[in-house]
């Protein structure tokens, strides 16, 4: 089969996107997550099957990897110009390998930037087999650094992902660290400290991407008769944003604030 | 807070120069019409060359004059700061009729005090019936009168005022000083054979162009004196120092060749302002400063003569005069033109005449010029071609981000090839410059008649519903009953024969003002700074320019673009509709006709039966008849939605978009002007598609009547939904190459999405990759839409809000509220989730 035919599930494609890998980027939202975090700004990305939401409107489109290239390739002007490229999000692109392959693939060999936005979920057999050959930067999401609280908030354990992780940057793969700071679940200094130092604990990453919690996706919640379960907690304070990111350089991370 | 690629300091001076600018509303004074009368009235019997040399010398003589508390650039055409004078030569009555108003209306008011109504009021019956502009209206044919009536085009600008529009030979004068230009004439008055069958027009010009060069340089040493009078009362030793230097500069500059960068800059400003005194045509554009400047600014520098600091303060004095100069016009045009602008493009970068980068330090002064200043003018630009330097166009990307609107892109790329097919030399087309708005010219050596007239391409297509008939006239072709249409193909025809049409109306009466123009008033002054003026012995009016053009711009691109397609798919794709639905639909208003009117005839109705309705069952009554009738037309204006639209990167609508643009470009391309010259299509609205949108009826995209068009070649308000490379990618669609007098394209942006070093990188790849596909122009609003909305709340919190308008930048609050409403409803483009 020709990687054009491959056959994935989206929900939608976000061109002119500027802070999820380096220049210009369009990000392609994979549906369908393992976990289910309670502060996910896409949560229509989460549930594998096509979904009607109470406005009618559909989420969830089975597309070709060539369709979606087609589009991508409209912004190759820009890509050029800002080295930016495709970036897979979702959702979690590795439940869809062969697929996300596809598109990296074609992305690829087209001159364009790569990258992924994922927990890194999954056997690093798949991840090795089908990803990271054709990838170039891998935006590793850590939530937390305590599994059994990994769990208890979103779902899953991250340990398997956090072993993926070391495994992924032992390869020689280029990773950096993207931490949602979350209220009341990691937005003390000793959790991003705890983060930090396990991302740094990982071969050859330096770089950590601290994403302060936002309100943007609540909406979609009411769409999807879901109840939105952050309640009214309130973004970080640029003080606090600024106290974590000083304290994840401290641990040796070229950190920044937002991607 | 991050370096900066390129930072001075700003003088203290600035804020200061520019509270006591704006410190009360700018004024109208009454002298140069007075001067300019009494010189009409002396010299009936003389050619108008003549009359006009004349009328210039008595405005230089005798008009007041003043240096401004600080300035280190002297050069005043009013006392009042941001004041103007009047130029009822062109034409008066507008004003005469909005003397008691120009003080409260919405755009741009001026206080007008007593004294000068009755100054005005007594000079104004000298010039009835003896305006260019009532020349040109009965040079007209009626039928092209009949247009303008009409609002199929707009040639108002000229028809009411001077030409302007160009960019002289700066680097000439600041060289050879007017002594020189005086003896090139002089030279030339004695080469002309005797014999010569143009000898009496061409000798009338000479001797006004040597009259003019005269004026000027004892215009500089009015001010001389002046600057040693005020030295001599000064306390402050400093400030004498600085008025005794302004002194010794005019005494000898624009008359001799500048010494050095300070002189430059006077003489400069001279040059600048003068031109506007002797005409009231707008955009004189100081054009590629950078270049032309920096020889003294580097021969200072090199004898140590000069810092950059001071260097920089004496451009941040200039910048700060720009917004000095100011012009009156009627109420209409003011909405058109919204924000006291005057349009004086200056651009820095781009390449050298042999095709070499031209980026020199002054080019990143002038961008921190704009940045310290903050003021609409100069209407600062930047030439990218694909040699500039990244460190240039990231200076460029900082000033924008302030919010000012400021600089606008331009595309060598795509702009050198256009000059070239127009006739110009290699050579030439590197050195081009922007007039105005957006319009591309070569410096020195062009009268290019550019925004020659507005045209409206959805009023041909309103046309096509009615048979050319508009008002219960026929002011448009007869083409075929749309109810007899059975094709797309002969729909698009219709459209084509109805633009044509249209487009030869506005030429006729564009050509009549040009002529008009010609024989009232020439204008010496300015040409003897244009080649081939003096060789030929003609000026500007008459053809005397190498390059002659003329550029009447088309709009409403998107409008007709997105019209075109919804017809196409609900009528002749999938039979869902007929041209009779749209033809009634369209006279209905789509349901939205005046119902509360309707409702308050009803409710007159009810009272004659006895029955009192208060106000609030009269609206009930209203909304009641319109939720009937627009119910009727809900159905077609939500499928209408739903059909792709222009500036979403969908190739099948961007490509009608290209049509229609050809249907404006293309015919245009072969009518001539009485100069010599051709036609080249612009395509851009300058901020007319806020009124002329006002007077067009309800568009086949499902807009509703008397709503803006849209702005530029840009996308229709809040339809491009998929992000600003997706607009992009559709406006480079269009084939700007063609449209040689310029376009324009307005982006707004979220402060947030040009944060950080990254957002400015992103931001200049962005401006590259839309000019890789040959784009022409790229502009930036960068303000979030809370500040906007405050703004209008609160206008005297946001008294230095300055936002991209068309081409040009102007301080909010000064805008007409509808043009406010209409930046406003332009989509922002911040962050992606």
């Amino acid at each position: 089969m020709r990687l054009e035919d491959e056959v994935g599930r989206i929900v939608s494609i976000q061109r002119f996107s500027l802070h999820d890998g380096p220049g210009i980027r369009t990000v392609v939202f994979l549906k369908g997550c393992a976990l289910r975090c309670p502060w996910c700004c896409n949560p229509e990305t989460q549930e594998t099957g096509v979904q009607i939401a109470i406005d009618g409107k559909t989420f969830g489109k089975d597309v070709t990897a060539g369709e979606v290239m087609e589009e991508v390739e409209r912004d190759e002007p820009y890509y050029r110009r800002s080295g930016g490229g495709i970036t897979l999000s979702g959702g979690e692109c590795l439940l869809q390998p062969q697929f996300s392959s596809a598109l990296l693939s074609l992305a690829k060999s087209k001159g364009f930037s790569t990258a992924i936005e994922s927990t890194a979920y999954g056997s690093y057999e798949t991840i090795k087999n089908f990803i990271l050959d054709p990838l170039d930067i891998f935006l590793l999401d850590i939530k937390h650094a305590d599994p059994e609280k990994h769990k208890q908030i979103t779902g899953k354990s991250n340990a398997p992902m956090i072993e993926n992780a070391r495994q992924i940057a032992a390869s020689g793969q280029k990773l950096i660290a993207r931490v949602p700071i979350i209220p009341n679940f990691n937005d003390t200094c000793a959790d991003i400290r705890d983060i930090a130092r396990l991302a740094k604990s990982l071969p050859g990453v330096e770089k950590i991407h601290l994403l302060p919690y936002h309100m943007y996706g609540a909406g979609k919640y009411a769409a999807l008769g879901r109840k939105y379960l952050m309640g009214d907690a309130k973004p970080p304070t640029d003080a606090l944003m600024q106290a974590l990111k000083e304290e994840a350089e401290a641990q040796g991370l070229d950190a920044q604030i937002g991607g | 807070m991050q370096e900066s690629v390129f930072s001075l300091k700003k003088s203290e001076r600035v804020p200061r120069l520019i509270e006591h600018l704006y410190a009360k509303m700018p004024e109208v004074e009454a002298d140069r019409a007075e001067i300019v009368t009494e010189a009409y009235r002396r010299t009936e019997n003389l050619p108008i060359t003549l009359r006009r040399a004349e009328a210039f010398r008595a405005i230089c003589e005798s008009v007041p004059i003043a240096i401004r508390p600080l300035e280190l650039v002297a050069g005043s055409n009013s006392l009042a700061p941001r004041g103007c004078q009047t130029f009822p030569e062109y034409s008066f009555e507008w004003l005469e009729s909005e003397l008691d108003t120009a003080e409260t209306r919405s755009a741009d008011p001026f206080r007008i005090s007593e004294d000068t109504k009755v100054r005005l009021r007594r000079v104004f019956p000298y010039w009835r019936g003896k305006t260019s502009s009532d020349l040109a209206r009965s040079l007209m044919a009626p039928q092209a009168l009949a247009g303008i009536d009409h609002n199929l085009y707009t040639p108002g600008n000229y028809f009411y005022n001077g030409i302007g529009h160009f960019s002289v030979n700066y680097r000439e004068v600041l060289e050879i000083g007017f002594s020189g230009i005086k003896e090139k004439a002089a030279r030339a008055l004695s080469a002309l054979p005797i014999h010569d069958p143009g000898y009496p027009q061409k000798s009338a010009f000479l001797k006004a162009a040597i009259i003019s060069c005269d004026a000027a340089s004892l215009y500089a040493k009015r001010y001389a004196k002046l600057a040693q009078d005020m030295a001599g009362k000064e306390p402050d030793p400093k400030r004498r120092q600085e008025l005794n230097l302004i002194a010794q500069s005019c005494a000898w500059v624009p008359e001799n060749p500048a010494r050095s960068f300070q002189e430059a800059c006077q003489s400069f400003w001279f040059i600048q302002s003068l031109i506007q005194s002797e005409s009231s045509g707008h955009s004189i554009s100081p054009g590629r400063f950078d270049q032309y400047m920096h020889p003294w600014l580097k021969k200072d520098l090199e004898a140590g003569s000069i810092t950059l600091e001071y260097a920089q303060e004496l451009l941040d004095c200039l910048w700060v005069k720009f917004n000095d100069l100011n012009k009156i016009r009627d109420k209409d045009s003011a909405e058109g033109f919204a924000g006291y602008s005057l349009f004086q493009n200056l651009i820095v970068g781009g390449q050298t005449e042999d095709g070499r980068d031209a980026t020199n330090v002054l080019s990143y002064m002038c961008l921190e010029a704009a940045d310290h200043v903050r003021l609409p003018a100069p209407s600062l630009s930047i030439r990218v071609w694909n040699g500039s330097p990244k460190k240039l166009l990231l200076k460029a990307a900082e000033v924008a981000r302030t919010g000012i609107g400021l600089p606008a892109f331009y595309n060598d790329e795509a702009i050198i090839p256009s000059m070239m097919s127009r006739g110009l030399t290699l050579a030439e087309a590197r050195d081009y410059c922007i007039i105005g708005c957006v319009e591309p010219q070569k410096a020195g050596f062009t009268d290019g008649w550019h925004d020659a007239a507005f045209f409206n391409m959805c009023r041909p297509l309103e046309l096509v519903f009615s048979q050319g008939v508009d008002a219960g006239e026929q002011i448009g072709a007869k083409t075929v009953p749309v109810e007899e249409i059975s094709s797309f193909e002969e729909l698009f025809e219709a459209y084509r024969i109805q633009m044509e049409h249209a487009a030869s109306l506005m030429v006729n009466s564009i050509n009549a003002i040009d002529l008009a123009h010609k024989t009232k008033a020439p204008l010496p002054f300015q040409s003897c700074m244009i080649e081939d003026c003096i060789e030929k012995g003609l000026t500007l009016q008459e053809g005397g320019a190498r390059h002659n053009f003329t550029g009447p711009q088309g709009f409403g691109i998107a409008n007709a673009a997105d019209a075109l397609m919804a017809i196409k798919k609900l009528v002749f794709e999938d039979s869902r509709y007929t041209l009779s639905d749209f033809k009634e639909a369209m006279q209905a208003n789509f349901g939205h006709e005046d119902l509360v009117g309707l409702a308050t005839a009803i409710a007159g109705e009810l009272a004659r039966q006895g029955i009192t309705p208060d106000a609030e069952q009269i609206r009930l009554i209203g909304n009641e008849i319109e939720k009937a009738v627009s119910g009727k037309w809900a159905k077609l204006l939500s499928d209408i939605q739903s059909v792709p639209k222009y500036g979403n990167d969908i190739d099948e609508v961007d490509s009608l978009a290209r049509e229609v643009a050809y249907l404006y470009t293309k015919p245009l391309e072969k009518h001539k002007n009485p100069r010599g010259g051709i036609y080249q299509a612009g395509l851009y609205p300058v901020s007319a598609n806020v009124p002329l949108g006002a007077s067009t009826g309800a568009t086949p995209d499902g807009r509703l009547k008397g709503a803006p068009l849209a702005d530029g070649v840009g996308p229709a308000q809040g339809r491009d939904e998929k992000g600003p490379t997706a607009a992009c990618n559709s406006v480079a669609k269009l084939d700007h190459i063609i449209a040689s007098n310029g376009t324009l394209f307005n982006q707004k942006f979220h402060p947030t999405a040009l944060a950080g070093q990254e957002g400015l990188e992103k931001f200049v790849a962005l401006v590259r990759g839309f000019f890789d596909q040959k784009g022409m122009h790229a502009q930036f609003n960068v303000v979030d839409r809370e500040t906007l909305l405050d703004a209008q709340k609160n206008p005297s919190a946001h008294k230095n809000l300055v936002v991209r308008v068309a081409g040009y930048s102007a301080l909010f609050i000064s805008l007409s509220k509808s043009l406010q409403d209409d930046i406003i409803s332009r989509t922002t483009h911040g962050f992606a989730s």
